[in-house]
């Protein structure tokens, strides 16, 4: 996905209003997120399948992150898998 | 097989000619990354070939679980012929480009021949070109990353590249990844310089898929709470292998004149970092562990520095063995090495050299272009370190590596130049730890610890039971002991062969206290290729990799048993202070560890070479026809 794509958001809303968050000074880069999210997706991996992106800096770890339209919060799961492959406790669902 | 895109990527840079080979043989005979390249290396670089000929192949390798979910999947693995030791070098790096790689459809990816003009290799919506590297030639690594990184602007490009250093063909000179991770051993930036390839840039948009996806997932997710539950896991997270350090640990002291650093280690503690620099956490691909850390210096002689990690190789090489017990050093010199693309190891063995030569006026003023070498000069260190990648002055025999360098010195300086076949080593505890001193002199890639050395000499939780479990000897956690350690190094030589070529981080491993063991990784691997593999097979490709290196090094250059020596240093002084005073490398007692290890390889005890016993065993036919050729086999019987 591109960064200038003009379908991603900042957050995700689900019909329950919960949202997809992201503690930055909490994220490392590992993006074991994108990895889960394109199981859910495709059973397979690759970061270009993915729903979420992340974006660091190589100098600071400044993180960047978007989400997809397709991102659905992994609708048959109890908690979306980017937030379970969260080691670093970064991603995080909110009501 | 499932799991491996099957494809190798060869570029001739001489002829401008792209083109693709089937992996699909090498993945099946020797997994991936370090064991196909080692196959590959013996198979096309022939050993009379210098290292800086453009005949040389930089061999990059992912392995099948490379870009998976399975832990710390993001490593790349580069063989090529080393410039330092004259055989075979293994290098191991993290960060993010190995998954792009494999995404990108290439297992591996092969270079040879030398481009006319600087240049870089694009891989990137599905096509692969060599483009112009005049804009970025000259440049540090951190310049190069970020002119890329802003010509492929909002792209999620992977960036590899060489600095200053690989550019003048340093020997010290090494490759990077992502501004802070390294391929470091070798000089192996020499090689991509002598190319006139500056940098590799790759985007990949091919998924890659399990045999068996669910059961695959599930194996991973069981590794991640494996490694949640480890006491190695924690450790890692508080301060990388930094965490380690205390009064009682081992440090090389003054170019290893003691092996004990006391109370100063305090000063460059992971909580003095952490509570002077640190800034956050950062992980490579898909890794729990998150080893490194970003920090940012705000005040001092160094404000303004922005980098990431120092691991305890930093904090050795320009910490304790140069005696600065001043973190922000460190890491300026850990940072300036980074971006001029030097391998800290070969750096600070080389430095160390220079500073005791110094020391005992081998050395003087005329020698080191007015540079004063005093044990503690930060300016002079921080000096030298950009003469050697730029071959500047003095620098310019500096980057020649410890090794050579005293060799064009001369004036007895050889005897305190710490090297192992010709490679610069930077470790602790050699005097004290007997299977890390074994494993350090016996690794394939020169000298070094990420060979055989295991890790937990001295590690309190590794109990006699637990060792005779694993490893088949009560041993593994005592450190001064010889009994058992020949068979640990041959245990965790093979396990760390294999651990390369899967494309996982080794620090996912019981390595690391307590995390992954050889039964994981077979699961791992049998789900992910469909292919059933147990503990055994993947022991006994891991042996036939290590021999396959082993026989380069003898062609090559004929190493033999007296090679497998440390240097005179640790035989004849024994550690000054500290808790393991009085403790050194007995020579009767190494002796008869060598003849235990080549007994176990069964490798001919005399000589050191491999038998034509040991390679039938191993099926490697190939091996032992060019090996008797050059008269360097040993028949059993003779």
């Amino acid at each position: 996905m591109n960064k200038k794509d003009s379908k991603i958001k900042k957050s995700y809303e689900r019909p329950e209003r919960e949202l997809l968050n992201m503690d930055l000074s909490k994220c490392t880069g590992c993006r074991s997120c994108e990895i889960a999210c394109s199981f859910h997706h495709h059973k397979n991996f690759s970061l270009a399948n993915s729903s979420i992106k992340i974006f660091r800096d190589n100098k600071n770890g400044e993180i960047e992150y978007f989400f997809k339209d397709t991102c659905d919060l992994c609708e048959n799961e109890k908690i979306p898998l980017c937030v379970t492959a969260c080691s670093a406790e970064a991603l995080y669902l909110k009501k | 097989m499932k799991g491996y895109t099957g494809k190798i990527l060869r570029i001739d840079l001489s002829v401008n000619e792209i083109s693709t080979a089937s992996a699909t043989s090498y993945n099946e005979n020797f997994i991936g990354g370090r064991g196909v390249g080692a196959s590959i290396l013996f198979n096309h670089v022939s050993p009379e070939i210098p290292p800086l000929n453009p005949k040389n192949l930089l061999i990059f390798g992912t392995g099948p679980l490379t870009g998976t979910a399975a832990p710390s999947s993001g490593r790349l693995t580069l063989v090529t012929k080393n410039v330092v030791s004259g055989g075979m070098a293994y290098s191991n790096g993290g960060g993010y480009f190995a998954p792009e790689l494999k995404y990108a459809g290439y297992d591996h990816l092969i270079v040879s021949g030398k481009a006319n003009n600087p240049v870089y290799l694009l891989i990137n919506e599905g096509k692969v070109s060599i483009e112009d590297a005049t804009f970025i030639w000259g440049k540090d690594v951190w310049e190069t990353e970020d002119i890329i990184k802003n010509r492929f602007l909002g792209q999620d490009i992977q960036v590899l590249s060489i600095g200053p250093a690989g550019e003048n063909l340093s020997k010290t000179a090494c490759i990077m990844i992502n501004k802070a991770r390294a391929l470091g051993f070798g000089g192996c930036g020499a090689i991509m310089g002598s190319k006139n390839l500056k940098a590799i840039v790759v985007k990949g948009e091919q998924p890659v898929e399990a045999a068996d996806p669910d059961s695959f997932m599930k194996e991973c997710q069981n590794s991640f709470k494996k490694m949640e539950k480890s006491i190695g896991t924690t450790l890692l997270r508080q301060g990388g292998t930094i965490a380690k350090i205390n009064p009682k640990f081992p440090l090389p002291v003054r170019n290893y004149q003691d092996g004990n650093w006391g109370d100063e280690a305090l000063k460059v503690k992971e909580n003095v970092f952490k509570k002077l620099y640190e800034t956050k956490r950062s992980a490579c691909f898909n890794c729990p562990l998150s080893c490194s850390h970003f920090y940012s210096i705000k005040d001092g002689k160094y404000a303004g520095l922005e980098c990431e990690g120092v691991q305890i190789n930093g904090v050795r090489g320009f910490g304790s063995n140069l005696d600065v017990p001043d973190p922000a050093f460190i890491l300026a010199c850990n940072s300036l090495c980074n971006k001029l693309g030097l391998h800290i190891d070969e750096i600070s063995a080389t430095l160390c050299w220079a500073f005791e030569c110094f020391e005992k006026k081998i050395l003087t003023t005329k020698d080191t272009d007015e540079l004063e070498l005093n044990w503690g000069n930060q300016d002079a260190a921080l000096k030298l370190i950009e003469k050697i990648a730029y071959r500047d002055g003095f620098g310019d025999t500096l980057a020649e590596g410890v090794s050579l360098a005293a060799k064009i010195v001369g004036r007895n300086s050889q005897k305190y130049a710490m090297s192992i076949k010709g490679t610069g080593i930077n470790e602790g505890g050699i005097r004290i730890k007997r299977a890390w001193a074994l494993g350090i002199a016996t690794s394939t890639r020169g000298g070094g610890h990420l060979c055989g050395s295991p890790n937990s000499e001295g590690v309190k939780n590794i109990t006699p039971e637990v060792s005779q479990e694993r490893y088949g000897v009560s041993t593994a956690g005592n450190p001064v002991t010889y009994e058992g350690k020949a068979q640990l190094v041959v245990w965790f030589e093979k396990f760390k062969a294999v651990v390369d070529s899967l494309g996982v981080c080794y620090f996912t491993s019981y390595w690391q206290n307590n995390l992954l063991g050889p039964d994981d990784y077979a699961k791992l691997y049998s789900k992910f290729t469909g292919r059933k593999i147990n503990k055994e097979q993947l022991f006994k490709i891991g042996e036939k990799i290590l021999n396959i290196e082993k026989a380069y090094n003898t062609l090559s250059v004929g190493y033999n048993r007296e090679d497998d020596w440390p240097p005179e240093r640790f035989m004849n002084e024994p550690v000054k202070s500290g808790p393991f005073k009085g403790e050194y490398i007995d020579k009767n007692s190494w002796n008869k560890l060598l003849d235990e290890y080549y007994n176990l390889k069964g490798w001919d005890v005399k000589s050191g070479w491999q038998t034509d016993k040991c390679l039938e065993d191993l099926e490697l036919p190939e091996i032992k026809r060019q090996l008797e050729k050059a008269g360097r086999l040993i028949k059993k019987d003779e």
